[in-house]
């Protein structure tokens, strides 16, 4: 099969800028599941988008030896590229032994048999200045907002990792990201937020240009008062349901919670909806995702969740 | 190895899955034991000491995937100490597009869970709601992994999530009685990619879960960028969990910088440690490696 170098492995991660967090990206040159690749010398590279998701810059980050971890400083490399505002950074590795054919990067390239180069990760960590981090490891999928013909891509998100308080707020991060370098799709993608009665207290909808990120500020989404009147007394958290949806592009998402005046910040990814449904035939997985947005699409456009 | 791990190396990957559905043909893909329909759980790990805590939202996920349909249903904590054994179970209810919130420090007075007993596992069943089952029954077979994201929060007020990883037990609908995902123990290897900088954390813990019916002897070894290393065993008892936990001082003499971790003997293939990282300024966060 071809595919680019820089599609083997890769991981798109948000710079988040704008919450003053500082963003270190940890990798490896070991398989984690052991036995499907040899460790081996990998290079290390930094795609950085501008906010709008134009390409700034593409760097070698250096070398990840085998049988070892490193860290790199992603924002040390993107403050001067991008200041105050969120953005896109992908981080790939190649195995040295590609590099040192000569190729280009931006070609595709021949590799024989596909590789299974799944659950290679990156260890994805923001912190704040002298503050703990919060990490979270992740890969690109396979295919991503490819366009190919045949490929439809699209999402459905939901997740319970909210928590808002005097300390505490949830930022909802929304990646788009295609391994196709020509992709240019501006995606909606649509979200509700619903109390843990189960009523809607909050929707909308935000356009996402390709190579960028959006990031939903909880805390200035769902009004005020309604934080306040579902706040728990005994720990003054409020907590509601995410759902979000979109039948224009696939979207990782992670959660990053974040409590600045504890110096505090933790991360997590969201799952794949199709993970949940076991089913006998796999084209259910496609077709109930496919069904859940359009029922979201519809129950939205008519002002909220039935109840 | 199995037969199919053998098969799956052997057999060119353009023909994998014509090989899968014929190996399949009269099976559920996913594990023989699933027949109709039900769900999938998995053993989560819990602490309540008085510092960290444990946060249940849990989400009515079901009507993520059906808005259209009235989706309440019920559902069941059970609690389990370290070593696997039962604590008790606590009912609930959720709402159509609701949650129910639980904190586990609770749960532990209600259920009078010895005060010694500070972490242990826990599972959450939520039960396919009527509707659902209905819609649903033109399938062949279809059950529901839960794959929620526990909470765990500290005596300042932060908070964190992690996600689900792997798979306990299967409930056929209509029975409560458990059926084990897994037959036995394995000794599967896993290499996070994580580096690990142990002194930027006041405590680092590796946390593993046996989520088999057997008891499994798990090694976690550090190894410094001279290849110097140090290990340490634990065998973890039947649907139990162990927590590994690490210092700058317990890595010692290892060179502090991006370490790396091995887990051997890991009892199910992607039963992957979770670490908890807890910092000199009080904050703490986790994540599944």
């Amino acid at each position: 099969m071809k595919i680019s170098p820089l599609n083997l492995i890769s991981t798109p991660m948000p710079v988040l800028s704008s919450l003053d967090l500082q963003l270190r990206v940890g990798l490896s040159s070991e398989d984690p599941m052991v036995g499907r690749h040899p460790t081996e010398l990998y290079d290390a590279y930094l795609s950085v988008y501008a906010p709008e998701g134009i390409l700034l810059e593409r760097r070698r980050l250096g070398q990840v030896p085998p049988s070892r971890r490193r860290f790199f400083d992603v924002s040390e490399i993107t403050a001067p590229l991008v200041s105050g505002v969120d953005h896109l950074a992908v981080a790939h590795r190649i195995p040295s032994r590609l590099i040192s054919q000569g190729i280009n990067l931006e070609d595709e390239i021949e590799i024989g048999e596909e590789p299974d180069y799944s659950f290679f990760r990156s260890a994805v960590e923001y912190s704040y200045t002298e503050g703990g981090n919060g990490s979270v490891i992740f890969e690109t999928t396979p295919n991503l907002n490819s366009g190919a013909p045949g490929r439809s891509s699209n999402t459905i998100t939901f997740t319970c990792q909210t928590v808002l308080s005097d300390i505490l707020n949830t930022q909802i991060v929304i990646i788009h990201y295609s391994v196709n370098p020509a992709y240019s799709k501006i995606a909606t993608y649509g979200y509700a937020l619903h109390s843990q009665s189960g009523d809607l207290v909050a929707s909308g909808e935000v356009e996402i240009a390709p190579f960028s990120v959006k990031r939903l500020d909880l805390a200035q989404i769902i009004p005020q008062d309604v934080i306040e009147a579902h706040r728990d007394p005994k720990d003054g958290n409020s907590s509601f349901n995410f759902v979000g949806y979109s039948d224009d592009a696939a979207f990782p998402v992670l959660v990053v919670n974040t409590a600045p005046s504890l110096g505090a910040v933790s991360v997590e990814h969201t799952h794949p909806p199709q993970t949940y449904l076991m089913p006998w035939n796999s084209r259910y997985q496609r077709e109930a995702k496919t069904s859940a947005q359009r029922a979201w699409q519809s129950i939205l456009s008519l002002g909220g969740a039935r109840s | 190895m199995s037969m199919l791990g053998i098969a799956s190396k052997i057999v060119p990957t353009r023909l994998k899955p014509l090989a899968k559905r014929l190996y399949y043909r009269d099976r559920h893909p996913m594990h023989p034991s699933l027949k109709r329909f039900g769900t999938v759980q998995d053993l989560y790990y819990w602490v309540s000491d008085g510092d960290l805590d444990t946060v249940l939202q849990l989400q009515n996920y079901f009507s993520a995937f059906f808005p259209e349909l009235e989706t309440a249903t019920t559902g069941t904590i059970s609690m389990f100490d370290p070593n696997g054994v039962g604590l008790g179970s606590k009912p609930f209810s959720v709402a159509h597009q609701g949650s129910t919130k639980f904190r586990v420090s609770e749960l532990v007075a209600d259920l009078q869970i010895p005060s010694n007993i500070t972490f242990g596992t826990l599972e959450v069943k939520m039960a396919i709601p009527k509707n659902v089952l209905e819609h649903v029954r033109s399938e062949h077979a279809l059950y529901f992994w839960d794959r929620f994201y526990i909470g765990y929060s500290n005596n300042k007020g932060q908070m964190c999530f992690v996600h689900g990883v792997d798979k306990t037990h299967i409930y056929h609908e209509g029975s409560d009685q458990s059926v084990d995902w897994y037959g036995g123990t394995d000794n599967y290897e896993w290499a996070p990619e994580m580096p690990l900088d142990i002194d930027d954390y006041e405590r680092f813990s590796v946390i593993m879960l046996n989520r088999t019916a057997s008891p499994s002897n798990v090694t976690l070894t550090v190894i410094d960028s001279h290849d110097e290393s140090l290990k340490w065993d634990a065998k973890i008892p039947a649907k139990g969990v162990h927590r590994f936990e690490l210092s700058l001082d317990d890595t010692h003499p290892l060179a502090p910088s991006e370490l790396r971790m091995r887990v051997e003997g890991m009892p199910t293939k992607f039963g992957r440690p979770m670490v908890f990282k807890e910092f000199r300024n009080g904050a703490f966060s986790a994540m599944h490696c």
